[in-house]
């Protein structure tokens, strides 16, 4: 595993930018498609060590950024916000390795949620500043809330398709989690 | 290097992540600045389009069972064939009722020579703004196909959806009409006031228009082709509210698009750009007020 692990990390964090590129509007429940490069990465922070989802930060803002109209830059920083907030998170919660599903799975939900709020938020000052502007209540109430209600509905349920793979040797367990790479 | 190394071990992986992540955004937007990220994004978008169109494929049943769902058990495909045809009805409903009215100011203007003479070109759409705060499309046609920015650009039902606003080798963007920067001179068909259509966050329009216009649910705005960036006539959208009191000096009219927009795989590029007929909008402009 741990030959083939950033191989298929990598491979995987490919297939899901082409796939977030291609289909995300497709998918649209409230109105904007599931973030889900944003939601993996979240998922993958609190189940993965740190230092995969902190390779995979860049990249996959560098994939979206090569495949999408933000360009790389705007899209690497707009995903940032995910491993300052795991960073801070696994360093303050080096709790028992019996840490319950239950409540990992809920830190996940909260991580995907406010990730959500500073995704949008750093993309929002990028238009703001690069356009006329943002209208922000209408921004607010249709894209800040439907990403977010949609995110957490989807994100709870990518935490598992993420987690059981995942649950192996190499994941998870506050023992195995480590801040430095 | 001893002191790299120490100022490495000093600052925390926190620190050393951020700053890495600083430096790399910043480089990103270095080249951006000088084009290259530009170019290198064309590079890649052209090399993984056909791998994009293969996930759309593969994604599209998913999105009909969403749809599905989302009106109630109601088919997508029977709802996706009923909207194409109603867009298609309202575009020649709105071209017929265009070419009406030039009749009426003109005999000698009865076939519109703009789209028998337009040169077209039909792009497959590969990407959207995933951010939400803007209506931006991608397409898989490029300058080497002979677009450049300001092209206008339709649906299948030939419909105005937007505006070619960076072009790239192989790829390009197209501003959506419904984005909060689009900004379009349009004619409100029934009265021939001339007013600006411009995009909301909501994926509407909207126009100001004075209140010697009567507005009505369900009026067609056609683009006025006065700025020369558009053909005359074009559909854009049709009334679905009207906001205001007559104290006001102007109705605040909100606009749907008529083509579908969330729902666009391949659109049209007019390459060609026919003249407006101006002496035949003239007299009914001035009566209309000036727009």
């Amino acid at each position: 595993m741990s030959i083939l692990r950033w191989p298929l990390l990598l491979s995987g964090l490919f297939i899901l930018v082409i796939f977030q590129t291609s289909t995300s509007e497709a998918f649209a429940i409230f109105g904007v498609g599931p973030q889900l490069v944003l939601i993996v990465l979240c998922c993958w922070a609190i189940v993965r060590p740190p230092v995969e989802t902190l390779t995979m930060i860049p990249l996959a803002g560098v994939g979206l950024g090569l495949l999408a109209y933000q360009g790389m830059a705007e899209s690497v920083a707009a995903l940032a916000p995910i491993g300052f907030v795991a960073l801070t998170w696994n360093s303050h919660s080096e709790s028992p390795r019996s840490t319950a599903v239950a409540i990992e799975w809920a830190r996940a939900i909260l991580l995907i949620a406010v990730a959500t709020l500073l995704h949008f938020a750093a993309h929002a000052i990028a238009v703001e500043i690069s356009t006329t502007g943002v209208n922000w209540i209408a921004a607010l109430r249709t894209v800040m809330l439907g990403s977010l209600l949609e995110n957490v509905l989807v994100g709870a349920v990518i935490y598992w398709f993420v987690r059981i793979p995942t649950s192996g040797s190499a994941s998870l367990g506050a023992s195995t989690r480590s801040v430095s790479y | 290097m001893p002191l790299l190394g120490a100022l490495v071990r000093f600052l925390g992986a926190r620190t050393r992540w951020l700053v890495g992540v600083t430096l790399l955004t910043v480089l990103l937007s270095l080249l951006g600045l000088v084009g290259w990220g530009a170019t290198i994004e064309d590079t890649a978008a052209n090399a993984l389009n056909p791998v994009q169109r293969v996930f759309r494929q593969a994604g599209e049943p998913i999105s009909n069972l969403l749809n599905d769902l989302d009106n109630f058990g109601r088919l997508d495909s029977e709802n996706r064939a009923l909207r194409s045809r109603v867009e298609q009805l309202e575009a020649e409903n709105a071209r017929l009722r265009e070419e009406q009215i030039q009749v009426r100011a003109r005999q000698a203007l009865l076939e519109v020579q703009a789209e028998t003479d337009a040169v077209t070109l039909t792009a497959y759409v590969t990407t959207r703004d995933l951010t939400g705060l803007r209506t931006i499309i991608g397409i898989d046609r490029g300058s080497n196909d002979g677009l450049r920015v300001g092209l206008p650009v339709l649906a299948g039902g030939g419909t105005l959806i937007g505006q070619v606003i960076e072009v790239r080798p192989h790829t390009a963007f197209v501003r959506l009409i419904t984005d909060p920067d689009s900004a379009i001179r349009v004619f409100h068909q029934p009265s021939r006031s001339e007013v600006v259509a411009t995009g909301d966050t909501l994926g509407n329009l909207e126009v100001r228009i004075p209140w010697t216009s009567e507005v009505e649910l369900g009026h067609i705005f056609v683009t006025s082709g006065l700025d020369g960036e558009f053909p005359q006539g074009l559909p854009v959208g049709r009334v679905s509210a009207a906001e205001g009191t007559v104290q006001d000096a102007f109705r605040h009219v909100v606009l749907e698009p008529i083509a579908p927009l969330g729902q666009l795989e391949q659109v049209l590029i007019q390459l060609t750009i026919p003249p407006p007929e101006l002496d035949i909008l003239e007299p009914e402009v001035s009566a209309a007020g000036g727009g």
